[in-house]
């Protein structure tokens, strides 16, 4: 301590008062003065000194405190300078402690997605590809929780801005559903998302960090529910020129927080519970995160919980439209109005969730629980006169087993009209033997997404009202509406002459036609009769393009589409376009599990060639160096072009199909042969050239003769595979020379074969018979016609 | 008084203020006190 006077005579007071502050810090100063300056003294407080006395007035005591103050305030000063210290110096540890824990998990963590993406070009079932795709994304989604943390810092100083992009609502929904469904499965909890239909779904905004909110409470639901269900609502709460106001709402049927907890939830690292921390892992960074960039959003956060009882966390956003909002969310629902589906389903919410679909499609739906239930329903319903159409049924519930009640509908003749769809679990898929044998048409995996019900309904629905299989629904002459030769490709000359495209089918009458149909269009192609002739012709010559039959006897086209890019090994990528006649759900995935990029299915549309291969070339092309010098504009007013013709097809299709079905069962002479199909087929001949309808009639019938006979002997012989085999081939050759009835006949006797069940085929085989008689004679006339 | 735990050092270069800021810390208490003059 140090009492000085600021009257001194060698030295000004204020500087003797600055030199002892640099000599001795730590020494507290009470200046002391005359009355005369005693304003002057005041000034010693701004030069560091603790207090200040004026000589006159000092009372013992005064001085006393003065000296004690002095002291004591120094000492508080210096333990604050401390804690700021140490303060700064932990801040600093720990963003370097964040630092280099980031550095160290994304080491390890780029390793696994590293691995999955390379594991994902390899030869996978749908099932290891879809397993494997979550846990890519789950690695993903680990990295970005990382970068998060570092992130942390700078949303709490307001340095992140969202981006503003186009997106869906509905697919980021879906893929945060997804990103859990592992983990929610794991423990037996159903995940069930909902989007109200008056959501708009296209819109602008930041989706990463939307998916980042609703990561967050989706985990935090899964996390701590230990059975029941979460669900994820999304609801509209504003439509005005300053955007849409969303409300998203995750509940669960967990743990709950008790209210005194509810308060810190949005803080950093604090949970309602420390040891929560210990038991469920988190940060506690994940709500406060939330908090900041629901902000940011324009929106709220809050929760409504009680312990115990489950938790809903909810928050608003805003968003933009986007400009050219296109479609409505649910267009292709229009079909299914009307349609009456019963649902099977241990998950009240999952089970009320696709009845809340259902009934925003127009749909009648019902809901019971256990497959006893659910066939005393279906009965029921058949005897009122108001059968079900499509049976939505769990594959795995507790008491009765999905294939079971599948098998028991499929032989209930009172309930031929129901078609069945199984939902199951990942991992728990059945096989497709299984699955034909039990009569499923299609298969959902959930948690059931809301685009994925739509599409499978609509497809079962209108495949149900066309009273014939899925898979051959299509041959139907309706979906080939457009005239071959108005799908001249607008890809110009030169660049449609450097794409060489190899057709691999084994049926002649298809490699006919659609060689043919690939000239119309403009493209020139070589024909192989199967995948082992396919890889010859690959080593000789110089393919852009392959369309692939997938069922080929010697080597199928998955098999040859392996070998193709075994071949590869990372050098010239050959497109591969998968031809498949089977419809099911799963078909498409195999195609492009196996390697392939894309798929088709039979019998070809020419309309959906021309849009293959134009969406196809325009990606080689852009792939060329000489890409800088190509006309543009026409590749893009091109493909514009075929975008919108695509979406027109598709609902042309959906729409014609039962005015279609009415003029199948009012002309049974159009279900022998399908005339539109044949003046399609006449059409793909060059001008003037009238052999080409003849010759494939021809090849057909011949076709048709030693199919005929091979069935025959494969069935006295019991030799599945090669009844399976012929019926396939008899089937696709049928649809594409417009004999539907026949396709259609071939295709059950193919069910069958692939069910192992010959016994009921020998009937159908007489059947057959008698509908090749039939054709044989329309073809004929046909052939008389076409050769006058 | 806490004062009496402290040694000051006064700096003062009237001997008449030094005793009598002297004396009125004795009667305070006392805080032994050095009296030094600048130099």
């Amino acid at each position: 301590m140090v009492l000085l006077d600021l009257s001194l005579p060698e030295m000004e007071g204020f500087g003797v008062l600055r030199r002892l502050n640099q000599a001795a810090p730590n020494v507290p100063i009470v200046a002391l003065s005359g009355p005369a300056s005693s304003i002057d003294a005041r000034d010693a407080i701004k030069f560091g000194a603790e207090d200040y006395l004026v000589k006159d007035a000092i009372a013992p005591e005064v001085l006393a405190r003065a000296i004690r103050y002095a002291s004591d305030r120094r000492q508080t000063r210096e333990a604050i300078a401390q804690a700021r210290d140490s303060a700064l110096e932990s801040a600093r540890l720990r963003g370097e402690f964040l630092a280099n824990m980031s550095h160290e998990i994304r080491t390890p963590l780029n390793g696994i997605v590293g691995m999955t993406r390379l594991l994902i070009d390899t030869r996978l079932t749908s099932d290891q590809r879809e397993m494997i795709d979550i846990a890519r994304q789950s690695a993903d989604a680990l990295l970005k929780i990382v970068n998060d943390i570092l992130d942390f810092s700078k949303i709490s100083a307001g340095k992140v801005t969202l981006e503003e992009t186009d997106f869906d609502l509905g697919t980021a929904v879906e893929s945060v559903i997804a990103l859990f469904t592992e983990q929610a499965q794991r423990k037996g909890v159903e995940l069930v998302s909902f989007v109200d239909n008056d959501v708009a779904t296209q819109l602008r905004g930041d989706p990463a960090r939307l998916c980042q909110i609703l990561s967050n409470l989706v985990g935090n639901a899964v996390k701590f529910t230990a059975y029941g269900d979460v669900t994820m609502r999304v609801g509209l709460v504003s439509d005005g020129e300053d955007g849409v106001g969303i409300r998203f709402a995750v509940k669960d049927t967990g743990i709950g927080i008790p209210l005194d907890g509810q308060r810190h939830l949005f803080r950093a690292f604090t949970q309602a519970d420390g040891s929560t921390t210990r038991k469920f892992g988190g940060t506690g960074l994940g709500l406060a995160i939330c908090a900041q960039l629901v902000e940011l959003m324009g929106g709220n956060i809050g929760v409504q919980s009680e312990a115990g009882g489950g938790s809903t966390f909810w928050f608003t956003a805003v968003f933009q439209r986007q400009s050219a909002t296109a479609t409505p969310p649910v267009q292709a629902s229009a079909r299914l109005a009307g349609t009456r589906i019963l649902v099977a389903d241990h998950s009240a919410t999952v089970a009320h969730v696709i009845q809340e679909h259902a009934r925003e499609w127009g749909m009648d739906c019902e809901i019971v629980v256990g497959g006893a239930a659910a066939m005393v329903a279906l009965k029921s319903a058949a005897i009122a006169g108001t059968p079900y159409d499509v049976a939505l049924i769990e594959m795995q519930s507790g008491s009765a087993d999905g294939l079971t009640l599948g098998r028991a509908i499929k032989s209930d003749v009172a309930l031929g009209h129901c078609r069945v769809i199984g939902m199951y679990s990942l991992g728990a898929r059945p096989g497709e033997a299984q699955m034909r044998a039990a009569g499923i048409r299609a298969l959902l995996i959930k948690p059931i997404k809301q685009t994925q019900l739509l599409n499978v309904l609509s497809n079962t629905a209108a495949a149900a009202s066309e009273n014939v299989a899925p898979a051959i629904g299509r041959v139907s002459g309706t979906s080939r509406r457009r005239r071959v030769s108005e799908l001249k490709s607008h890809l110009p000359e030169e660049v449609r002459s450097r794409i060489r495209i190899l057709l691999v089918e084994d049926n002649l009458v298809n490699q006919q036609v659609q060689l043919r149909m690939l000239e119309r269009i403009g493209f020139q192609a070589d024909p192989a009769n199967n995948g082992r002739e396919a890889l010859m012709a690959l080593q000789g010559g110089d393919y852009a393009i392959a369309l692939m039959d997938c069922q080929m006897p010697e080597m199928d086209g998955y098999t040859a589409t392996r070998e193709i890019r075994r071949r590869e090994s990372g050098g010239a990528h050959l497109v591969i376009i998968g031809v498949t006649a089977y419809a099911l759900p799963g078909d498409r995935e195999e195609c492009l599990a196996c390697g392939m990029d894309d798929y088709l299915s039979k019998p070809v549309v020419p309309e959906d060639v021309a849009n293959m291969l134009e969406k196809w070339t325009q990606r080689i092309v852009e792939a060329w160096p000489d890409h800088a010098s190509d006309p543009e504009e026409s590749g893009k007013a091109t493909l514009g072009k075929n975008k919108s013709t695509s979406n027109g097809h598709a609902t042309r299709k959906m729409a014609t199909s039962a005015a279609k079905n009415q003029s199948l069962r009012s002309a049974p002479l159009e279900a022998i042969l399908d005339q539109e199909v044949l003046a399609e087929l006449r059409d793909c001949a060059r001008p003037g050239e009238t052999a080409f309808v003849s010759g494939l009639i021809g090849a057909f019938m011949h076709d048709l003769a030693t199919r005929l006979i091979a069935l025959r002997a494969a069935l006295s012989h019991s030799d599945t595979d090669a009844v399976r085999m012929n019926a396939h081939a008899l089937r696709g050759a049928s649809a594409e020379i417009g004999a539907r009835r026949m396709a259609t006949l071939c295709g059950r006797i193919e069910d069958g074969a692939r069910a192992g069940n010959l016994g009921d085929l020998r009937s159908l085989i007489v059947e057959i018979e008698a509908e090749a008689e039939n054709l044989r004679a329309a073809l004929e006339v046909e052939q008389a016609r076409a050769s006058a | 008084m806490a004062a009496d735990a402290i040694k000051a050092l006064l700096i003062e270069n009237d001997a008449n203020d030094a005793r009598m800021i002297q004396e009125a810390l004795a009667t305070a208490g006392g805080a032994a006190v050095e009296w030094g003059r600048v130099r």
